[in-house]
């Protein structure tokens, strides 16, 4: 296969995006002009079904259109990673479109390469990514904006390959705006709804804090790369030209470029967006805002990883950074009453995770829990997406309960315990696998305090996955009426489901560590890419066992207090013992981190807005109400001698000619 | 021999009536009489100073303002008959339309 079939891996999901785009363009213009044609008529029942879901034939175009696609990408992505696999494979491939622009010394190509790394992130963003469209089939299917949600989502997942397989860091910033932009879209994408249009809002705004820092990054990775004569962009020349960057220097590169990385990952302190996110449709919050984008500051870390290890302090930020937030949102997820937000804390929780191992230099581990990650948070959304679906939209928890019971929600139920599971990382599950080789990784490279932090967030994360669980499922409905009214998911959903469950639990197995006799398989295959030694055996924890022991028991007593706590059906979602409402608060109101930011930020930027909307606006009022009021009199001063009769016409015509008269004889002129 | 003050006095004694006509009168044909009343005090003047400064370039404008005069007259008429169609009065004061 040639190197240039790698620019289909994110032209087809473009190619949907633009076909189902102009679908729903032409349906929203068709729509427009039929109510206004119908509205007078006195049935509107015979009109098709204009009001649910869109017409059966245009639903089925759209669904072909937006699935398949999504999945012939992810076979040419899968048989270039076979490619690869092969000895004598190149593990890198590259394709150059020419130029896009140059100025100055500045040289921006189109030009996209597939390398371990990149072919890791196709590969999840288009298999786990195709299945969530999949699963978006029947979860849509009612919904009237069905083709303007497919274009979204295709335009996210091309957006999302071009971030990956970018070249060059500012191609590499096109796909990160473009996954903002669709990120932006498809939060609001029930924007008729005020809230959900000010949770995009939100998070757009938050997200380009964090590309401020991004650019502001790329700017002094420019500036400071001058020197050497040969400036670049260019991600496969930069590691051999950054070695010139002096400590100070790339620590600064790396903190605003991590700037970045944590306003897509949603890291304190940038991490508000990400529950709010959650007024999206479901898969959308499967996709982008646990199993992708959000990812997207990870890899971007590990694919600048050689200006971070220049740095004696960039490592170790992230990685406190990382600690605080894992802890911080393990803590606020115990104690959420909406099915969503637990899973959205878990995912900001599980990205601390990621940046841990960043911190540890195993990028390695960062990317494998990246990828486990997509595959049991993904099937944490996508489950309780079906209990939201059969609920007919309920998110609450407190009308949740007892589902286990209704016979109908029986996979729903299975799928949905592996993924708590497995992101409580209970032994096999894949995010045990990952999370382990994470904590493992943090105890070898000496950094207590990331590893205290840890495994406090490992029996958080522990405890409030089966709390989840069990409030979903476990002891009687609290609402019996909707649980009656439950009804299974649909085929597309039940197989994205059923995929995504063998993944969480078999992913794991790709990368088992080697201090439980694993291969490693995965960080050997990245290897290459983060400059550690090819096909050297891992160097194992001196004290393995202690460390797994510790966080296997610690998983296990969060599963084990959880069960006990919330096995018996809660009369109330609040503070589960008694003496800890106070602590339990203050996590439900998530730290107060969202009044703090209203307090510091929003009100004071409202405020002067305001003070300057009025003082500009009375300022500009006056002095154009003062041009009018001129305009007003003088018309109606002219008005007077405007009579529209010839005679006082000619009675002025004379008095000029007079007047013009005297003047020749007064002066005397000739 | 009349000095050349006789004449433009005349000159002037018509140009005034004209005026006066003109701004004065309500019937269109009487407006349009004292125009050409006008046209003619200004005619005897330039004659008069032709004359008197023995220079034809008076005599010739004379000659161009009668041709003039005639043209106008006609169109003039033309719109005074349309008009009187319209609003069977010759009243000036009631055309006052572009007003509006």
């Amino acid at each position: 296969m040639s190197q240039s079939w790698l620019l289909a891996i994110f032209l087809l999901p473009l190619l949907g995006a633009v076909l189902n785009g102009a679908i729903a363009l032409s349906v929203a213009m068709a729509r427009r002009r039929v109510p206004a044609a119908t509205a007078g008529a006195a049935d509107g029942s015979t009109h098709g079904p204009t009001l649910g879901g869109p017409h059966p034939a245009i639903r089925s175009v759209v669904s072909l259109i937006g699935v398949l696609l999504p999945f012939a990408s992810a076979a040419i992505g899968w048989a270039f990673f076979a490619q690869m696999l092969q000895p004598a494979g190149s593990r890198l491939m590259t394709v150059d479109l020419g130029p896009w622009f140059s100025a100055g010394g500045l040289d921006v190509h189109w030009s996209f390469m597939l390398d371990p790394l990149s072919i890791v992130m196709v590969l999840v963003v288009t298999t786990v990514g195709s299945f969530i469209h999949l699963y978006s089939i029947g979860y849509m299917a009612e919904d009237a904006g069905y083709a303007r949600y497919f274009a979204y989502l295709n335009l996210f997942l091309a957006a999302m390959l071009v971030l990956v397989m970018a070249r060059d860091l500012v191609l590499m910033f096109v796909g990160w705006e473009g996954v903002g932009v669709c990120s932006y879209l498809l939060i609001g994408f029930w924007f008729e709804d005020s809230v959900k249009a000010t949770a995009g809002l939100k998070a757009f705004v938050v997200n380009r804090v964090g590309d401020f820092g991004f650019l502001l990054g790329m700017f002094l990775l420019w500036w400071s790369l001058v020197p050497t004569g040969g400036p670049t962009f260019d991600l496969l020349k930069l590691p051999g030209v950054v070695s010139v960057l002096s400590g100070p220097t790339a620590t600064a590169i790396a903190l605003l470029l991590f700037v970045g990385a944590v306003g897509k990952s949603a890291q304190i302190p940038l991490h508000v967006w990400l529950p709010d996110a959650m007024a999206g449709p479901t898969p959308v919050s499967a996709l982008i805002h646990a199993a992708t984008m959000v990812t997207a500051g990870v890899y971007m870390v590990s694919r600048m990883h050689v200006i971070y290890e220049l740095s004696h302090y960039a490592l170790p930020v992230v990685g406190l950074i990382g600690g605080v937030t894992a802890l911080m949102a393990a803590t606020v997820a115990c104690a959420q009453t909406n099915i969503k937000r637990v899973i959205a804390w878990s995912t900001i929780s599980q990205l601390g995770y990621m940046f841990m191992a960043l911190a540890a230099n195993s990028y390695g581990y960062g990317i494998f829990h990246l990828v486990t990650h997509a595959f049991f948070k993904g099937l944490f959304f996508l489950s309780a997406g079906a209990v939201i679906h059969a609920l007919h939209g309920e998110e609450e928890l407190s009308r949740m309960g007892g589902l286990w019971k209704v016979p109908q929600l029986k996979g729903t139920a299975i799928a949905f315990a592996i993924a708590a599971l497995a992101n409580a990382g209970l032994v096999p599950l894949s995010g045990f696998v990952s999370k382990d080789a994470i904590i493992l990784a943090v105890a070898n490279h000496q950094m207590p305090v990331v590893l205290a932090l840890a495994w406090l967030t490992a029996f958080l994360t522990a405890f409030y996955s089966v709390r989840l669980l069990l409030l979903v499922f476990a002891g009687d409905a609290r609402d019996p009426h909707l649980a009656e009214t439950a009804h299974k998911p649909g085929w597309s959903m039940s197989i994205a489901l059923g995929f995504l469950s063998i993944g969480a639990v078999v992913v794991g197995g790709l990368n088992w560590p080697a201090e439980l006799g694993g291969q490693e398989w995965f960080s050997a295959f990245l290897a290459p890419v983060f400059g550690g030694p090819v096909g050297a055996p891992p160097v194992p924890e001196p004290h393995a066992g202690a460390v797994v022991g510790i966080t296997t028991g610690l998983v296990l007593l969060g599963i084990l207090v959880a069960w006990l706590r919330y096995r018996e059906p809660a009369p109330t979602l609040g503070a589960p013992w008694r003496g800890t409402r106070a602590v339990w608060t203050f996590f439900w109101r998530k730290w107060y981190v969202d009044e703090l930011y209203g307090a510091v930020v929003v009100r004071p930027v409202l405020a002067l807005a305001q003070g300057f909307s009025t003082a500009f606006d009375s300022f500009l009022d006056a002095v154009a109400d003062a041009f009018a009021e001129i305009y007003d009199r003088g018309a109606r001063v002219v008005r007077l001698i405007e009579t529209g009769r010839v005679r006082s016409y000619g009675f002025v015509m004379v008095l000029g000619t007079l007047a013009l008269l005297v003047v020749a004889v007064v002066t005397g002129r000739r | 021999m009349i000095p050349a003050a006789g004449y433009l006095m005349v000159s002037a004694a018509l140009f005034f009536i004209g005026a006066a006509g003109f701004v004065a009168r309500r019937n269109l044909f009487t407006v349009l009489m004292s125009i050409e009343l006008m046209l003619n005090a200004v005619n005897l003047a330039f004659v008069t100073f032709s004359r008197q400064w023995g220079q034809y370039g008076g005599q010739i404008i004379v000659l161009l303002v009668i041709a003039v005069a005639a043209a106008e007259a006609a169109v003039a008429l033309a719109l005074v008959v349309l008009l009187f169609r319209n609003k069977e009065t010759l009243d000036v004061d009631v055309f006052g339309q572009m007003r509006e």
